[in-house]
């Protein structure tokens, strides 16, 4: 394949993967056709099927490369050497940020568009380590099981998340969400004054989505 | 005792509607998106035809069953704030109902919070009593800190509904609500002391019931 070539074949793919994203973020998978995607890509079945052997292969892969992208990408902000609160979150305002950012995506990876979830497992490791460690560095005095702390906030984020999908005129309070959150978790009242700021002062081109370069 | 017209073979087609209801909402509840005739008839071990001698079609019943549903829970949602003195003890007497119920009767609660998150915000009875409770609390700044009333109203739900479903899971045997009530009120910016005359105060009450299910008491 001469280069042309290959740079087209490229680009067009990632037209495909965009579409099913994008896609799978507002519907169902058992809804999905591979005729939607074509057209949400502007591209023939044909085509498609150059890429892929059909909508299993298609929304599998899909799945895996979003899996291991997400993951990286908050392991990278949860394995940092900021105290536990902060990391936290630097973690959920990213997260608020994408929301305006990359909406269906967002919808995709954290399966409120009606997809699986793919971030629920991927997301539940690195979270829980660092509660255990919050806990540990008695920043997160109010629980006393990391589970019940988890599933708390993890709840009350995902709701925040979809309050912000769902009103895309009004911004979201991102330090009020990560304070309510923090406040769940009981965090000491120093750590949390500290990672309020760092919402404060976070990019709003920080997100967990790496742009896949393929778009000029 | 009975109504005249309650004959033995009335009683008989309550009982055996009450079957179905139970099978189908215990078949909604576990995530089944299609429903069917044959696996609610199935579950409640009538024949197919008995099932449409109470109900029209499968959409008829799921309808149904789902505004019974969703009346019971706001009623007796509305029941616990009215007996509430003040917003954060409303919030701790609900948390206590729920994690009641969730051990007394699971599937009627899984059924009870399937149906409510189906509803958007806006004409879930239940978040809208939630909010409300949240405005009076923002109001008179015992949840000084919580966000609008729409998405404290969300987050705090969700927060409660994840606790009680994990620790439904989990199956740790009796389930903390004491555990969930302080999160989830530091949550709203409710302040330690606060939170502890919630708790004793919620402790203290005895709920008329411990059930949030759709079936009034007969």
């Amino acid at each position: 394949m001469t280069d042309r070539r290959q740079r087209r074949f490229e680009r067009t793919r990632a037209a495909i993967d965009e579409a099913g994203r994008s896609l799978l973020g507002r519907i169902d998978e058992s809804d999905l056709t591979v005729k939607m995607v074509a057209d949400a890509a502007d591209i023939s079945a044909a085509t498609f099927y150059s890429h892929y052997d059909g909508k299993a292969e298609f929304v599998s892969r899909l799945v895996d490369e979003s899996t291991v992208e997400l993951g990286q990408s908050a392991r990278s902000i949860l394995g940092s050497s900021e105290p536990a609160a902060s990391r936290y979150a630097r973690f959920v305002a990213t997260v608020l940020n994408d929301v305006r950012r990359h909406p269906d995506w967002t919808r995709f990876v954290l399966g409120l568009g009606g997809h699986q979830a793919i971030g629920h497992c991927v997301l539940h490791e690195p979270m829980t380590e660092l509660i255990v460690d919050g806990i540990a560095q008695g920043t997160f005095r109010g629980v006393r099981r990391a589970e019940l702390g988890l599933v708390m906030t993890r709840g009350a984020a995902l709701a925040a998340y979809a309050e912000g999908l769902r009103i895309d005129n009004r911004p979201i309070d991102a330090v009020g969400v990560v304070r309510s959150l923090l406040l769940i978790l009981d965090t000491e009242p120093v750590a949390l004054e500290a990672a309020l700021d760092v919402v404060r002062h976070i990019a709003p081109e920080h997100s967990l989505r790496r742009d896949t370069g393929n778009e000029s | 005792m009975s109504e005249p017209s309650t004959s033995r073979r009335d009683r008989n087609l309550a009982v055996v509607r009450a079957r179905i209801v139970a099978a189908g909402k215990a078949l909604i509840a576990e995530g089944a998106c299609d429903v069917t005739v044959a696996a609610i008839a199935e579950r409640a071990d009538v024949a197919v035809a008995t099932f449409y001698n109470h109900f029209d079609s499968r959409d008829a019943f799921v309808e149904e069953i789902e505004t019974a549903q969703i009346d019971a829970t706001a009623r007796a949602v509305a029941d616990i704030f009215a007996a509430a003195e003040a917003p954060h003890f409303a919030l701790a007497m609900l948390t206590k109902v729920m994690t009641i119920s969730a051990a007394q009767v699971p599937e009627e609660l899984k059924f009870a919070l399937h149906v409510a998150d189906d509803l958007i915000p806006e004409v879930n009875p239940i978040d809208l009593l939630v909010r409300g409770v949240i405005d009076q609390g923002i109001a008179s700044g015992v949840m000084s800190d919580a966000l609008d009333p729409a998405l404290a109203a969300a987050m705090y739900r969700t927060a409660v509904k994840g606790a009680i479903g994990s620790s439904m899971a989990s199956n740790a045997g009796e389930i903390l609500w004491k555990e969930i009530v302080y999160p989830s009120l530091r949550m709203l910016g409710v302040d330690r002391d606060d939170i502890t005359d919630a708790v004793s105060v919620a402790h203290a009450w005895a709920p008329s019931s411990a059930v949030v299910t759709g079936e009034p008491n007969d």
